[in-house]
């Protein structure tokens, strides 16, 4: 169990839906609505991380949904949220290195503003991999690094101090997508080249 | 790009302020007095130290988090800069700030008319 991780995020449980519950998600809704309407009636969905269920208002009606988070106060302050969602989705603490699903479980993963904050990136894309049925799919809402300057030297300054308070700023995720097994299928700029979506398959032979 | 009001004026507003608050610190610390390069990179630094939490923790929750912190590092190493080479004061310090602030905007919108979108896929 990574209780660093944990605890970090738990200590920021208190204070996310103030820090980004007004701003930073009326602002992504639009391109967050347009990720999550890739989920499919039929499909089973794993959706990580949960936080304090957000992104929940950002879902289609009618699926069904698997939310995991590492913080158990982040999913306490969820439940609210995911009790009321108008479909069928159970929410529950969990890594995403130490995932207790069998392999091949899902059809699709879905990921919202999770991978700059999961500790080895690249190990725990191959934890999705694993948990994904051959040609499920992949939809991320994540932002990364910057290759233009002068961002990607204010933000790699910036890096330390964020990495302590909550997410990494430099990762570059669709890097680690591709180094995890994963095939890139689409990668879509929100906010210059930091926001992003990224769809990607698990090859049917892999 | 940004077309909704809110986050457009949010966007000036941010930037403005943080330009305009780290011309006004930097200024007052360095104003000029230690020549133009090392006023220039110790303003620099300074601006983006005062950046970060104003952007993150104070502007962010109210009009965006990458789409507020991005620019206003940028607006705030510009401002510690003006603020580090020169002895600023008074209306100078707000006319800085805002052109500072205003200019990052249309920077970071003329940027985001070009990156944003669907990108090519590399091998």
């Amino acid at each position: 169990m990574d209780s660093a991780t944990r605890k970090k995020w738990d200590r920021a449980a208190g204070n996310l839906d103030l820090m980004s519950g007004y701003g930073p998600e009326w602002r992504w809704k639009p391109a967050k609505q347009r990720v999550f309407q890739h989920m499919k009636p039929d499909a089973n969905i794993l959706f990580l991380a949960l936080g304090t269920g957000l992104d929940i208002g950002c879902f289609p009606p009618a699926r069904s949904i698997t939310a995991i988070d590492i913080s158990p106060k982040m999913v306490e302050k969820a439940q609210q949220r995911v009790a009321a969602y108008p479909g069928k989705m159970t929410a529950r603490v969990m890594n995403v290195h130490e995932m207790e699903f069998p392999a091949d479980s899902f059809d699709q993963i879905f990921t919202s503003c999770t991978f700059c904050s999961v500790p080895r990136p690249v190990e725990g894309l191959q934890a999705l991999y694993r948990v994904l049925k051959p040609g499920g799919e992949l939809h991320m809402f994540e932002h990364t690094g910057s290759r233009l300057f002068p961002f990607s030297i204010t933000m790699k300054l910036m890096n330390p101090v964020a990495r302590f308070l909550g997410p990494e700023l430099t990762r570059d995720t669709p890097a680690n997508v591709k180094a995890a097994g994963f095939e890139i299928t689409g990668i879509n700029h929100i906010f210059l080249d930091t926001v992003k979506t990224i769809h990607a398959l698990k090859p049917q032979t892999s | 790009m940004e077309k909704r009001l809110y986050f457009i004026i949010g966007d000036l507003l941010a930037n403005v302020i943080v330009a305009t608050v780290t011309v006004a610190v930097t200024a007052w610390l360095i104003g000029g007095s230690w020549g133009m390069l090392a006023g220039m990179l110790v303003g620099m630094a300074i601006g983006m130290a005062i950046a970060l939490p104003l952007s993150a923790g104070l502007l962010g929750p109210f009009f965006g988090a990458m789409e507020i912190i991005a620019p206003c590092m940028l607006s705030g190493m510009l401002g510690g800069m003006w603020g580090g080479m020169w002895p600023l004061s008074g209306a100078a310090i707000l006319q800085w700030g805002i052109g500072t602030g205003v200019a990052v905007v249309i920077v970071i919108y003329a940027l985001n008319i070009i990156m944003t979108g669907p990108q090519k896929i590399r091998d």
